[in-house]
């Protein structure tokens, strides 16, 4: 069974606070805050994402994806996912 | 593309007078400044504010049309129709190549053979195929069209094409061609990459009036960085042969990156401008002089490059390599990036300047800067890095505000000095500048480990109040009122110490630095070089002076004795002269004939012996006097000697001959040896030097043509000093000027000496006339000029002001020879001829000359001396 959004939502939100903003009030995260364009997120951390997608979930990022039209929030991300899940 | 419901709200009448407003003011500053004039933004000027105001009164739904129709209004002003038209047609025709029913990859390979072609006629291997009689229009499509048609799509073709694969909901034709036909690009051809996305998505996404003001607040920002430029530029630009010291290689090192200013001023206005039509864009710089490291510096400084190479090459290099591993795919993704990125620099030269450079410089500087980034991207990646943070966490410790001061002072030396060798005219230069900190003194680098750790402190101070403010203060927010206050009273300021009547108050060097950046002028340093760093070239501040980038040709392969070699029109003479003229001459140079007499001197036939009654004036000087590419009945010498027999009552002579004895690059160095050797034969009466500013630079080149040609039958002072410099036939060019810098206000100061001490010895009076460039605006003129007259005045010599001989300051451009060349034209030189008949008249000179013709009064340089007194 894959992932719903929510679940995807809950389970990015994690890894970007994990991972780009230690120490970061959860609350503060919500989904549509802008990471690419809000400057959280630069090339490396898009890189790093993309990997992690590929780990977690096992489907691969295009390169156009890694924009901000795609992954800009959280919300984003977890569209992105779960759409390629979905095939 | 999408609007956005905001689109809509079109703006109320009083808060609409209060953008209008703000953008009048701030467009009369341009105007009043000259802002980018050499590109014409003048014209553009009307088109923003009455577009602007036409564009935000009009339903959402035509605008997109609105802002694509400014643009050949825009391309016919500046332009013209016919070079208009071409470049719509062309571009237009581009555009569909864009959406031929092949794949996406044909297209491209068909825009490919297409930029061929366009690319074969921009560097002229090939011409278009149109009849002699509109030669005119194929130069003009080539230098004028292809650089703004290539500044259009040249980024933007590739960008398109590959978010067109992946395109999602429906965006109008008008919307697709607006990408492209952005009206501030006819005057821009360096333009920012923008990215069709972010065209799309940034397309009055928020309220429509906080997207106008700020598109004011950064117009205002851009000219901010625009006029901080100039003043950089005109101020602070150390010549690199005068670096002697550690403080004066950290000058040039920080002047080079300050130039910057230029690229981010104009980034600034562009976007602003296209804020004001509702384009919600980003910014294109952030604080780049403040980058923690060089990933930070590649992030904030040309933030939609940037963004470019990741979408187009590093995000798809990097997932191609990743079964390499994070790491080993990020290097090369990461190295490969940077080489592309040179590359395409070179690309984007080509289409804008026509020539492709491959210069080890460049090749160097991104590859330097590659290894930087790299390094500091390997390191983020395994211990990660300071992100930005949603809420206000605990208060900044000290020692991380230490550390991040120290990060962002050491990135700001590195930048500066990698910079520097960027922008150098050669690594040579830049080397033989480098090497001054090798003698650098024990105290000398005390005094530098003492301001970088002050620039450190500071930054501790400014982020420790920043961070207790941020969490003191509530946050706030400046309503489009305050804003419009600022912005208001910073243009009111600007255009208030722009006015004449009021900077003409201030004292002389503050009136002189207003007059400066008022203008649209080169530097000294430039104006002898015409050499610079790769943005300054490109933005081609030294084919100033025509009325746009596309109308900005390059100087022609044979402007110069039309294509020959020089050495076929110059006799070497084995002295100080090093040259002068081969007698003969018939040739063409700078575009006009010029033809010396048997003599080697620019004039007409004399006979050696002098006919009776006839006053003969020898007139010395450098390029400015030889007066080429100017007709030689109207260079100042041929004038002068018109006026004084136009107006000769036959009293004292019966004619005046003026005999022009001028080479170029001469100083005064030559002088005493020109005269004696090419003067006193043919009788001469008087002799008028003409000194041009920056002298000291002539002179020095002058001894270091003695070295580099190994030429001995100098005055033993000259030998001296180049026993002293310690320098060698053998050592570069630059080094051996280098080596002799120091030496430079002796020499000046020796060789009046020399001049005054022939002038007795001889008896024949000397004048000297100081002569002004016509772009001398800056302070290294002024400085020079009471060098030079301080000096002319104690070697005993008669010296007269030329100074402002040309007119006002701010606007020289009718008086120069060309947009690539400087020198006087036609007008130039009869200002010139007008002044130093009218000055002679007032010395009384030719009387003075008739005494020393007489060689029996003792009359001469003293009495002259005291005719100038009486005035």
């Amino acid at each position: 069974m894959t992932d719903n959004v929510d679940t995807i939502k809950a389970a990015m939100k994690e890894y970007v606070l994990n991972e780009f903003l230690p120490g970061e009030d959860p609350e503060a995260l919500e989904d549509d805050t802008a990471l690419i364009t809000g400057g959280i997120m630069d090339s490396i951390a898009t890189i790093k994402f993309s990997l992690f997608v590929e780990e977690k979930y096992g489907v691969e990022l295009q390169a156009h994806e890694l924009s901000a039209d795609y992954i800009d929030t959280v919300a984003g991300m977890a569209s992105v996912i779960h759409s390629k899940l979905q095939g | 593309m999408t609007m956005s419901k905001t689109s809509d709200d079109r703006p109320q009448f009083t808060g609409f007078l209060l953008l209008a407003a703000q953008l009048g003011l701030l467009l009369l500053v341009a105007d009043r400044f000259l802002i980018e004039q050499t590109y014409g933004f003048g014209k553009l000027i009307p088109v923003i504010f009455f577009g602007f105001i036409v564009h935000a009164w009009l339903p959402p739904q035509w605008r997109p049309q609105f802002f694509l129709l400014l643009f050949p209004v825009a391309t016919f002003a500046l332009l013209g129709v016919i070079p208009g038209i071409a470049l719509i047609g062309l571009g237009v025709f581009l555009f569909l190549l864009c959406h031929l029913p092949v794949s996406i990859l044909a297209r491209g390979a068909i825009l490919i053979v297409i930029a061929a072609v366009l690319g074969a006629i921009r560097a002229g291997f090939i011409e278009l195929p149109v009849p002699e009689k509109y030669w005119a229009f194929s130069r003009i499509f080539a230098t004028q069209t292809l650089p703004i048609l290539s500044a259009m799509f040249m980024f933007r073709a590739i960008v398109y094409l590959y978010d067109l694969r992946h395109e999602k909901g429906p965006v109008s034709y008008w919307q697709r061609l607006g990408y492209f036909f952005m009206f501030p690009n006819v005057c821009f051809p360096l333009f920012p990459v923008i990215d069709y996305q972010a065209y799309k998505r940034n397309y009055y996404d928020s309220a429509a009036f906080e997207i106008y003001q700020k598109g004011i607040d950064w117009i205002l920002r851009g000219i901010t960085h625009l006029l901080l430029y100039r003043i950089v530029y005109h101020y602070y630009v150390p010549d690199p042969l005068t670096v002697d010291t550690l403080a004066e290689v950290g000058h040039y090192a920080l002047s080079s990156f300050l130039l910057y200013l230029r690229v981010s001023g104009l980034f600034h206005l562009i976007i602003g401008v296209l804020c004001l039509f509702g384009f919600n864009l980003p910014e294109t710089h952030h604080r780049y002089y403040l980058s923690e490291s060089f990933t930070d510096f590649w992030r904030r400084i040309n933030i939609y490059w940037k963004d470019f190479m990741m979408k187009l090459f590093y995000y798809p290099i990097f997932l191609r390599l990743r079964g390499w591993g994070m790491t080993r795919a990020m290097i090369a993704a990461t190295l490969i990036t940077f080489v592309i990125t040179w590359a395409l620099h070179s690309y984007q030269w080509f289409w804008l300047r026509g020539t492709f450079p491959l210069h080890p410089q460049d090749i160097l500087f991104w590859g330097i800067l590659a290894i930087f980034v790299t390094a500091n991207s390997l390191y983020e990646e395994k211990y990660g890095r300071k992100r930005k943070q949603l809420t206000k966490g605990a208060a900044l410790p000290l020692q991380d505000a230490l550390a991040k001061a120290t990060k962002v002072t050491t990135v700001f030396v590195v930048i500066c000095l990698l910079w520097s060798f960027w922008t150098s005219s050669s690594i040579e230069q830049w080397l033989a500048v480098m090497s001054v900190t090798l003698d650098a003194s024990v105290l000398e680098w005390l005094s530098f480990i003492a301001l970088y750790a002050l620039a450190i402190a500071i930054g501790v101070a400014v982020q420790l109040y920043n961070d207790r403010r941020d969490r003191t203060v509530p946050e706030r927010r400046f309503s489009i009122p305050q804003r419009a206050a600022w912005v208001g009273s910073a243009a009111v300021f600007l255009l208030a110490i722009a006015n004449p009547g009021i900077s003409d108050q201030f004292n002389p060097r503050a009136s002189r630095l207003v007059a400066t950046i008022t203008g649209d002028q080169m530097n000294t340093r430039d104006q002898q070089q015409l050499v610079k760093g790769y943005y300054e070239q490109m933005l081609g501040a030294e084919t100033s002076g025509a009325v746009a980038w596309s109308v900005l040709p390059d100087k022609p392969d044979d402007w110069m004795w039309n294509g020959q070699p020089e050495a076929e029109f110059v006799v070497a003479t084995n002295d100080i002269r090093s040259n002068m003229f081969r007698p003969g001459i018939q040739a063409i140079h700078k575009g006009r004939d010029f033809i010396t007499n048997q003599w080697g001197l620019r004039g007409p036939e004399i006979d050696k012996p002098k006919p009776a009654g006839t006053q003969r004036v020898a007139m010395l000087g450098s390029s400015y006097t030889v007066g080429a590419g100017v007709e030689v009945d109207f260079i100042f010498p041929s004038l002068l000697q018109q006026f004084l027999n136009d107006n000769n009552t036959g009293a004292d002579y019966d004619k005046f001959e003026v005999m022009n004895l001028a080479y170029p690059g001469e100083s005064v160095l030559r002088g005493s040896t020109r005269l004696e050797k090419q003067a006193l034969e043919f009788g001469v009466d008087v002799a008028i030097y003409m000194s041009v500013t920056d002298e000291i630079q002539f002179a020095l080149r002058n001894l270091r043509d003695v070295v580099r040609h190994s030429v001995t039958d100098v005055d033993p002072y000259f030998l001296d000093v180049i026993k002293r410099a310690e320098v060698t036939a053998d050592m570069s060019a630059d080094e051996i000027e280098r080596r002799l810098r120091p030496y430079g206000e002796e020499l000046i100061e020796w060789a009046y000496g020399d001049l005054a001490r022939f002038a007795r010895e001889k008896n024949v009076p000397v004048i000297v006339f100081v002569l002004p460039r016509t772009g001398d605006t800056d302070n290294h003129y002024w400085k020079e000029w009471d060098f030079l007259s301080q000096t002319i005045k104690e070697a005993g010599l008669v010296v007269v002001d030329l100074d402002g001989v040309y007119g006002p300051i701010r606007d020289r451009s009718d008086v120069k020879l060309a947009p690539w060349d400087w020198h006087p034209n036609a007008k130039g030189h009869e200002l010139l001829g007008r002044r130093i008949y009218q000055e002679l008249i007032e010395l009384d000179v030719m009387r003075v000359a008739a005494a020393s013709d007489a060689r029996s009064t003792g009359l001469g340089t003293s009495e002259l001396q005291m005719n100038r007194k009486q005035q």
